[in-house]
């Protein structure tokens, strides 16, 4: 098993590196850039936006960025007499920037003619294989701490809600498969039909009106009352807060394992074993828990994976609607300020998150399913 | 008397005296409850005035550092001796290039520590090091040197006399310097990655004193036991949260169940349900000037071929003439052919107020008589026959039949872009698309995300683009005057994106920034002269600026907006259990 394991995560080194290179490579093309997004002030003078696009470093070809973002700036240019300006550097690198003028425009010595140059200062960032997320253009400081300090409340919703979907989907898809035909069937199938048809803005939207403003019976979003505290209170004391998001969220995922389970539940019990099973006089309850159950998990295993890295990744509308401070609004916001470290972390991460979970997909299958080897 | 009735009236006169004191005693610091208020932003980026570049940080550090130079709330101009802040008054010497300012002494630090002088010198001192990441950079521009008299007297020289140096100041704060200089010493450079900038150990001088900040949900100040500026002799509100909202419509929702203790902007779409509410007494509402403005940027250059304003020696350089807008008739027909009402019903819910200048009608500067375009299609028609569009072909659309500056048949075509996603703004571009095209134009409507279309607007290859734009408080005429002149044209940097340029123009503004002697009614006179050019000429087109509507819940007592906004008097604001 752990050879196997191995052997995947290696596998899933190049898509990382891929996934990396077309996530930079679309974000770097994509019109409009940190600048606009941070400069957009009439008040910031020509050569202010100028000089925050050489410190940006935006102006280098792409490369030259996903090499710095990947590996770092240090060895690209360095200071070896230790006064603070750069004087070395590789060849792909200017070791000098141009002295800029009011207008942000390279200042021309009038007796030579050519443009005056200052040195540059150093590079100082490792870049990301060497732990280095670098900073959030936005907030000025450790894309990586932007990152950590959203995960507690993606993870508390996210495995909330994966827990309610996979065990409220499979009991319905069984029941639903039991009841084959009859009302409940139908109108978990109708249902079913009614939760994926509704956005998740939507539905979140109809449940804060209702539950929240309508019957005042529930919190309108948030993660907890809101008091001078520091902190939020333990999970048990605000789980008020978690009903709303968790519905929105689980609701997707309850209407598709219900259907899979069900499906799944009645391929099975046309299987030759379950006749057998019946022939040997076994119970229906027996039938279906102890040998329908465990073989239909199976299709459940493929997407269980998937629904790992999608609720650990935050979900950007379900948050954003409840201002719930998580992963996914926090890259929503991102994307739009052209935060691009904190975009690619969230990305990263995503990017792991989701080659763990196709591999507890299959380590599930295993598991489940005794005839599956890792050899 | 009996014993009874001594003991009843001692009785008595306890409780007499018990109500007397309770109204007192709820006057006690942090007695008020916590105020709440939504924010509809990201979270701050820090709390360290220097480096400080968005509107939410701003919001927070606002309430727990005090004004370099304050502003009275009634009349929105500067102030010496202003509530919360510390300069008392200033000098300005005869060179008119020496201020010397005065400073409280009665202002401290969350610490005890005195505000001083030195408080003020080393945000300068980081300013001006040029090492920071400070968006303040225009004070290096102005500021020539400063000097610490003593602890309350401070001198700044500027390196030229103009009529907006107190605006050049305007962003500049007291930092607690003694923290500071263990905190951050003289790495400016690092200042940036600093953990202090988002958990201050020492604030003050303001209502508040800084407590916690929790990522994405929200930042949580403290009574100021130290205020010395409080309106009923301390700080009656035990703090301040101001937490994050995402979604407007929850945050009214929010509002309404009594989450919130005020909204500083109703949405729109609630408006007249707000107000009705107001008027039966569920809350307290108050309308106000905002503080944007509404505008459709005519690039007057020739888009395909952007060029700066000026070469390397400060010559106007010919950019050629757009198509179709170079022709100043043109713009004006677009004028003429905006139906207003029709607008501001369609796109504003009747909140809009048409404007013809980026000034608005409460700023000093605004001149008598600057009126906006009036609704008049014929004259529109008459402009465009003129100016050799006429439509040829009967198809409804005009072409260039001896038109100035595009080819002979060309439509009378143009791309207009505002930014996707604004609701109000595609409304209000989609009501004037079709009031122009009533004229004879082809308007091509794009709505584009705000990064791209910002690109484009800052590249100068746009034909028209629809954006809004704050104004700066108090009103700095030169704020968004400056923006047409040509040194502000630079492809790609600068905001003179239009690319116009009118000589008359570009001397009235600076003559009436170095107005000797700053007499207020001639530089008015010549700011006047410059937004009736700007009217007459339209480089931009100004649509609308409007009215905003601040509702708070009855249970605040003191809650007094004015003209300046409505936390002028926070530190009074008294909250009730509902």
């Amino acid at each position: 098993m752990s050879k196997y394991i191995i052997r995947r995560l290696l596998q899933a080194l190049p898509i990382f590196i891929g996934i990396t290179i077309l996530s930079y490579g679309l974000m770097a093309i994509s019109p409009g850039g940190p600048v606009e997004a941070l400069a957009f002030n009439n008040r910031m003078k020509p050569r202010e936006k100028e000089e925050l696009i050489y410190k940006l470093g935006i102006n280098d070809p792409l490369p030259v960025q996903y090499l710095r973002w990947l590996l770092g700036d240090d060895w690209m240019r360095w200071d070896s007499d230790g006064d603070g300006l750069a004087d070395g550097a590789v060849f792909f690198i200017d070791l000098y920037g141009p002295v800029l003028d009011d207008r942000g425009k390279p200042t021309i010595d009038e007796t030579t003619g050519e443009a005056l140059r200052q040195p540059l200062p150093p590079g100082d960032q490792r870049g990301i294989l060497r732990g280095d997320f670098g900073n959030s253009i936005y907030f000025k400081r450790a894309a990586l701490d932007v990152l950590v300090e959203r995960l507690p409340a993606t993870v508390e919703l996210g495995m909330t809600a994966l827990v309610v979907g996979v065990v409220l989907g499979i009991s319905v898809g069984v029941l639903a498969a039991v009841n084959y035909g009859g009302w409940f069937d139908q109108s978990s199938r109708i249902g079913a039909v009614i939760v994926n048809s509704i956005p998740n803005f939507g539905l979140g939207l109809l449940l804060l009106l209702f539950f929240g403003s309508t019957l005042q019976i529930l919190p309108l979003g948030g993660r907890c009352r809101t008091t001078l505290d520091p902190t939020c209170p333990p999970l048990p004391e605000r789980l008020e807060y978690l009903i709303l998001p968790t519905i929105v969220l689980a609701a997707g995922a309850v209407a598709g394992y219900s259907r899979i389970m069900r499906s799944s539940m009645l391929d099975v019990v046309s299987e030759d074993y379950i006749r057998t099973a019946r022939a040997k006089g076994l119970g229906d309850r027996a039938i279906w828990l102890r040998h329908g159950m465990r073989n239909a998990f199976i299709p459940i295993a493929t997407f269980l994976g998937p629904s790992i890295t999608f609720l650990l990744s935050g979900a950007a509308i379900t948050e954003s609607v409840f201002s719930w401070p998580g992963v996914g609004r926090q890259a929503v916001n991102a994307v739009v300020q052209r935060d691009f470290p904190v975009v690619m972390i969230v990305v990263i991460y995503a990017s792991i998150a989701n080659i763990l979970g196709y591999l507890i997909s299959d380590i599930l299958y295993g598991i489940i399913d005794p005839r599956i080897g890792y050899n | 008397m009996n014993k009874r009735i001594r003991i009843t009236m001692a009785v008595s006169l306890l409780v007499v005296m018990a109500m007397l004191i309770a109204p007192a005693a709820a006057q006690d610091m942090g007695s008020g409850g916590p105020i709440i208020e939504p924010n509809f932003g990201d979270d701050p980026t820090t709390f360290n005035p220097i480096i400080a570049n968005d509107g939410t940080s701003y919001d927070v550090i606002n309430r727990m550092f005090p004004d370099f130079i304050g502003v009275d709330s009634a009349t929105v101009q500067y102030l010496g001796g202003a509530k919360g802040a510390i300069v008392s008054s200033w000098d300005i010497a005869d060179d008119g290039v020496t201020y010397t300012f005065h400073l409280r002494d009665d202002m401290v630090w969350s610490d005890g520590v005195p505000i001083t002088a030195g408080d003020v010198a080393w945000f300068l001192d980081a300013v001006l090091s040029g090492e920071t990441s400070t968006p303040r950079q225009e004070l290096s521009n102005r500021v020539e040197s400063y000097e610490v008299v003593d602890d309350h007297t401070l001198t700044i020289v500027f390196n030229e006399a103009n009529c907006t140096l107190i605006d050049t100041l305007s962003p500049v704060y007291p930092v607690p310097a003694h923290v500071y200089e263990e905190a951050y010493g003289d790495d400016y450079a690092g200042m940036d990655e600093n953990d202090y900038n988002l958990n201050p150990a020492v604030t003050g001088g303001e209502t508040f004193v800084f407590s916690n900040f929790r990522p994405g949900e929200q930042t949580t100040l403290l009574a100021n036991s130290d205020f010395a500026d409080s309106e009923l002799g301390a700080v009656i509100p035990q703090g301040w949260v101001f937490k994050i909202v995402t979604d407007q419509v929850v945050q009214m929702e929010q509002f309404f169940a009594g989450e919130l203790s005020f909204v500083d902007s109703v949405p729109q779409a609630n408006r007249d349900d707000v107000k009705a509410r107001g008027s039966a007494g569920e809350f307290q509402t108050f309308e106000t000037p905002a503080s944007t403005i509404r505008f459709l940027s005519l690039n007057v250059a020739d888009p395909a071929n952007p060029q700066d304003g000026l070469d390397e020696d400060g010559n106007v350089i010919d950019q050629g003439h757009h198509p179709i807008l170079g022709d100043v008739r043109v713009r004006q027909a677009l004028n003429y052919g905006m139906n207003f009402d029709e607008v501001n019903e369609g796109a504003f819910f009747n909140t809009g107020v048409p404007v013809a200048s980026h000034v608005r009608p409460t700023d000093w500067s605004f001149p008598a008589g600057l009126e906006p375009y009036p609704f008049d299609p014929d004259k529109a028609m008459a402009l465009l026959d003129e100016a050799g569009f006429t439509d040829s072909d009967g198809d409804g659309v005009r072409e260039c039949n001896g038109c100035q500056h595009a080819e002979a048949g060309a439509p009378l075509a143009l791309s207009v872009k505002t930014n996707a996603g604004n609701t109000s703004q595609e409304a209000l571009y989609t009501i004037l698309q079709d009031q122009w095209n009533e004229l004879g134009f082809q308007i091509n409507l794009e709505f584009v995300e705000f990064g791209t279309l910002v690109s484009e607007f800052t590249a100068q290859t746009y034909d028209a683009i629809g954006v809004f734009w704050g104004l700066a408080t108090p009103a700095n005429p030169n704020g968004i005057a400056d923006i047409f002149l040509p040194e502000a044209d630079v492809v790609g940097a600068g905001y003179n994106t239009q690319s116009y340029n009118n000589p008359r123009l570009n001397q009235l503004i600076e003559e009436a920034r170095n107005l000797p002697g700053c007499d207020i009614e001639t530089r008015k006179a010549m700011y006047g002269e410059a937004y009736q050019i700007l009217r007459d000429d339209s480089p931009w087109i100004w649509i609308s600026t409007g009215n905003v509507l601040l509702a708070a819940q009855t249970n605040i007592e003191n809650w007094a907006p004015r003209a300046g906004g409505s936390r002028w008097n926070i530190d009074a604001w008294t909250i009730e259990e509902m």
